[in-house]
């Protein structure tokens, strides 16, 4: 419930830049900075420690575990290999680290340098050999030194590419913030920091050298008091609230790292049929269904710079296990299909797997008169049957990893509507008596649902069917004692929904949808006043109204596969699940 | 008016109509647009691992792709046949002779039988000229002993058998440059890498059908025929046991080095190998060529194999190139005389005249190397149809000359004749 609120604090900051950017990225220019050619692994170390830039942040010992854990782990990428520093070096540097207090760049770097570089080189020797045999080409397989000696095709210069290959990243925190507002419960956090990555140069004087800064940012929102069931076991409000705010930062880290140059994903196309295209890429490089992938081909300019010129894009369709044999070819098919021959090169377009999708919809709504009696209101409802306007607002949640069918997603939502309903709400004996109640023209639907959405693209058109249960409340407010009440019909239901979309590009996806929604009238009341909800019992008995919604449902559609969230809905949804479940208090 | 604007019509349609038959005479072509390729490695005796560029326009992807693949596949044989330092086609004439048939030769049907590979992923793919343009680079592994023999088939090139039949039968000895004072032989059998040299150059010249002598076998012989006359009681035939010692009409001497440096905590070696080849008896050096392998973690056998495939199939191409040139030439024989001292200075100087006299009948080309008081050292071409052997240059020179003294041989090999003229 805690985490509920958080997202509704959160969400309508995030949407309006999400949209923002999902109507800019329509107009964005092609990549110009891409390298030619196939992505080679990277061998990657990282230093189990967290740098702060202000020294005002004092970060607890078990916070700053979480924050790094949750790094690590999203930072394990499959398209590396990862070099194990000893403990020992770890703690040399943590220790020269504290006794310099707070350090610049260049003195990081050097300090790099001294302590973690050599040890890298020599992890990497001991493995550099059986590195290096992933890199041997095609063309290198068919010639004589394989032919003759198989397994020796490795040449010193693939050595050294193993080690010029090797990078190096630091977690650092720029922002760590608490807040717990006067006498509220609530408590939220709020992180800044990211991953300093380096490139380890190899050389008579072996050093590193910044390639780059990823700052990114992660919140969240927890009741203090109160238990919370995480992938890390059970914890207090504040420290579930690192955990959440951490894992959201890692989360989007992780999308950023794909999204350098260096560490993304490229491969030639080994077959073009149709609007399947094969290419051997794999479980090795860590794809996963539904990725896309952007296609085109590597274009000189007049100036006689080289870009990538994008002709279309791809979602991954089927995951080879290239672990062993490095010729298995995993298969895409072609969202937006250009003019595709083999050879062409597919390029990753790292996403959350988590898309945003904005729904204005409308809606019968059906309200016959009747009365709501409780111990302190009287609310009587007029008849109504027309409309409700409302806008459904979802995170869909890529699960094709899980049921291991394409383009199917967990979809978590809300809707807010208003439809004019009119009704009126005496607070008092005397508003009663003289009849003198707050009117209301117009009442505020909300729901709020779960489930299962899947996409069927036949090229840039695609058709969804979705399934959802849900929750839907009338809330008509007044106001008592200066304070606003709301009160609210609860009823309990499904919506099925079929659509058509038109992928306008690679994030963005517009279309319409039709449905029904299926919430019968049910009797169940809650009053909301100043933070507290209770449900409460109607006496009105048979002349109690009866709000419902049993109609189709149609509406227009939108989605965006955003680069980032500032909160974290696998940890919201997961937490609540829990919550509800396990009922831990 | 009606007429001007006929007259006006023509003038368009003109240019049009020679544009289109100038197209029509490029497209007819089918010879590479490029000739961008570089050799990677002799792969095997046969096989050549080549890397190319193609060039390929067209209305889509699919058109320019098509036509790039098939201009780098041209532009690979091509490579072979024109390209680098040791191309198949050397002399103007089998170039010429090529030209009548390249058409055809480069047609894409007729030049897939000679890929034995080709790779599945180009090397680098770049639309250029605003991407009216597709250049690849692409490796190709190509069967360079099936394009050979298809020229010989068609007459382009010269069998090596033919060769053979015409020069006298060519064999190669491979030996390794003697260091300090020890003898070829010796370092055979002390030294494996140099063995292992020896035996890739030997797989090469087997696998090529030139005829190899072993030094090992050879030395074993010669044991075995002073043995037998030893036995025999008989005395040693010393010229017979000299030719035997020569052997070969090309020798081939290899050096072989091992380079190594540390990569991180690893080892790496390079191999680099020296490769001659020498007109035996002449002592004319052919070709000389440095091959270098990789540098890899690895055993020093795998090196040398690598260096030496790097280095030896150009030599033999140099070879293979003497052979022919010698072909047009004649067949080169060196002929050496000496005059018995037991004539004065005027008279054996008589001697040589009327001995060289009967060389120029014999030879269609000679040039003299010594003449000396008592010896008369020179180079003689003569027709292989009509001398097919030295023994067959002897008998001639025997026959015809009528000057003082008596001509005898005192060894004939096979580009070596030892004559003697004496009372």
């Amino acid at each position: 419930m805690q985490i509920a609120n958080n997202r509704r604090r959160i969400l309508p900051r995030d949407v309006f830049w999400i949209l923002m950017l999902a109507m800019c990225r329509l107009y964005l220019p092609a990549e110009l900075s891409a390298q030619p050619g196939r992505y080679t692994r990277k061998s990657v170390a990282y230093v189990d420690a967290l740098l702060v830039s202000d020294e005002n942040i004092q970060v607890p010992q078990v916070y700053e575990r979480l924050l790094l854990d949750a790094f690590h782990e999203q930072l394990r990428l499959s398209r590396f290999d990862y070099n194990q520093l000893p403990e020992a070096v770890q703690a040399n540097f943590k220790d020269r680290l504290r006794g310099r207090g707070l350090l610049g760049e260049s003195e990081l770097e050097n300090l790099i340098a001294q302590s973690i570089v050599p040890e890298i080189m020599k992890v990497l020797d001991l493995e550099k050999e059986l590195r290096a045999q992933q890199l041997v080409s095609e063309t290198q397989r068919q010639s004589f030194i394989v032919q003759k000696a198989k397994d020796l095709g490795i040449t010193a210069e693939q050595i050294e590419q193993i080690l010029k290959s090797a990078f190096l990243y630091i977690p650092f925190l720029d922002k760590y913030q608490i807040k717990q507002e006067k006498d509220k419960k609530d408590i939220s956090v709020n992180l800044q920091g990211g991953v300093i990555w380096y490139k380890v140069i190899v050389g008579d004087e072996p050093r590193v050298e910044k390639i780059l800064r990823i700052t990114t940012e992660g919140t969240a929102a927890t009741e203090k008091d109160k238990m919370y069931s995480l992938d890390r076991g059970n914890m207090a409000g504040e420290e579930a609230a690192i955990c959440l705010a951490a894992q959201t930062m890692a989360m989007n880290l992780q999308v950023r790292t794909r999204e350098i140059n260096l560490f993304k994903l490229r491969t030639p196309l080994a077959d073009v049929e149709r609007r399947t295209v094969r290419f051997p890429l794999g479980k090795a490089e860590g794809i996963k269904l539904d990725e896309p992938f952007y296609v085109g081909e590597y274009l000189q300019t007049n100036s006689g710079k080289i870009r990538f010129n994008r002709s279309g894009f791809v979602r991954v369709s089927t995951v080879a296990d290239n672990s062993q044999n490095s010729r298995q070819l995993s298969s895409a098919y072609a969202i937006k299909k250009g003019d595709w021959v083999k050879g062409m090169t597919m390029i990753e377009h790292p996403r959350l797997g988590v898309d945003v999708a904005l729904k204005p919809r409308w809606y019968n709504l059906r309200v016959k008169e009747g009365l709501v009696l409780t111990d302190d209101f009287l609310v009587y409802f007029n008849d109504y049957e027309g409309v409700a306007v409302g806008t459904d607002l979802d995170l869909q949640w890529n699960i094709a990893q899980l049921t291991r069918k394409r383009q199917s997603f967990l979809v978590v939502g809300a809707t807010g509507a208003l439809a004019p309903v009119k009704s009126k709400v005496y607070d008092s004996a005397f508003e009663v008596f003289f009849d003198m109640p707050t009117e209301n023209w117009v009442a505020g639907v909300l729901n709020g649902y779960a489930g299962y959405l899947r996409r069927f693209y036949l090229g840039p058109l695609a058709l969804h069917g979705e399934a959802l249960l849900g929750v839907q409340r009338l809330v008509v407010s007044d106001s008592w004692d200066h304070e606003s009440v709301s009160i609210a019909n609860t009823s309990f239901g499904a919506r099925i929904n079929a659509g058509l979309e038109y992928a306008v590009n690679i994030d963005v996806n517009i279309g319409i949808f039709a449905g029904v929604n299926l919430f019968p009238p049910l009797d169940l009341w809650t009053v909301k006043y100043k933070d507290k909800e209770i449900d409460v019992d109607n006496l009105a008995g048979w002349a109690a109204p009866r709000i419902s919604s049993i109609s189709p449902t149609f509406g227009l559609y939108l989605h965006y596969s955003p680069p980032k969230l500032n909160f974290n809905p696998a940890g919201m949804i997961q937490g609540s699940v829990r919550d509800q479940l396990f009922k831990i208090k | 008016m009606r007429r001007f604007a006929f007259i006006t019509f023509l003038c368009l349609l003109i240019p049009l109509g020679l544009s289109a038959k100038s197209d029509k005479s490029k497209a007819k072509s089918a010879l590479p647009i490029s000739r961008e390729a570089v050799l990677v490695e002799s792969s095997s005796p046969t096989e050549i691992l080549i890397r190319a560029t193609g060039y390929g326009t067209g209305s889509d992807n699919a058109e320019q792709d098509k036509r790039a693949n098939s201009d780098a596949l041209k532009a690979a044989v091509w490579f072979l046949l024109f390209g680098g330092t040791d191309p198949l086609l050397q002399t103007p004439a089998e170039k010429s002779a090529f030209t009548a048939i390249q058409d055809n030769f480069f047609k894409l049907e007729n030049l897939k039988p000679f890929i034995s590979w080709e790779a599945e992923y180009y090397e680098a793919r770049l639309k250029i000229d605003g991407g009216k343009r597709l250049k690849i680079e692409k490796s190709f592994k190509i069967n360079k002993a099936l394009i050979q023999d298809d020229l010989i088939k068609k007459g382009i090139l010269t069998a090596t058998m033919d060769l053979s039949g015409s020069l006298g039968n060519p064999t190669i000895m491979v030996l390794p440059e003697s260091r300090n004072d020890r003898s070829p032989l010796e370092l055979l059998r002390s030294d494996p890498d140099l063995k292992k040299g020896a035996e890739v150059i030997e797989a090469f010249l087997t696998a090529r059908k030139f005829d190899v002598i072993v030094p090992e076998q050879q030395q074993v012989l010669q044991e075995l025929v002073s043995a037998q006359t030893s036995l025999k009681g008989e005395e040693e035939d010393y010229s017979y046991l000299l030719a035997l010692s020569i052997g070969s009409d090309v020798y081939i001497t290899y050096n072989v080095a091992i380079e190594a440096r540390k990569v991180g905590s690893a080892t790496v070696k390079k191999g680099v190998v020296g490769c001659r080849a020498y007109e035996t008896t002449t002592g004319r050096l052919l070709g000389t060529e440095t091959g270098y392998s990789q540098e890899r973690p690895v055993a020093d056998a795998v090196l040398i194999e690598e260096a030496l495939n790097d280095a030896i199939d150009k030599v033999l191409s140099r070879v293979t190139a003497y052979w022919k040139s010698d072909l047009q030439q004649g067949v080169q024989y060196k002929i050496l005389l000496t005059v018995s001292n037991s004539y004065d200075q005027s008279a054996a100087e008589d001697i040589i005249y009327g001995f060289a006299d009967q060389v120029r009948k014999v030879a269609r080309s000679t040039k003299e190397l010594v003449v000396a008081d008592y010896t008369y050292d020179v180079l003689v071409w003569c027709e292989p149809q009509k001398y097919r052997n030295s023994s067959d240059v002897y008998r001639f020179l025997k026959e015809n000359y009528k000057g003082t003294g008596r001509l005898s041989r005192v060894s004939i090999s096979r580009k070596l004749i030892l004559l003697n003229i004496g009372e």
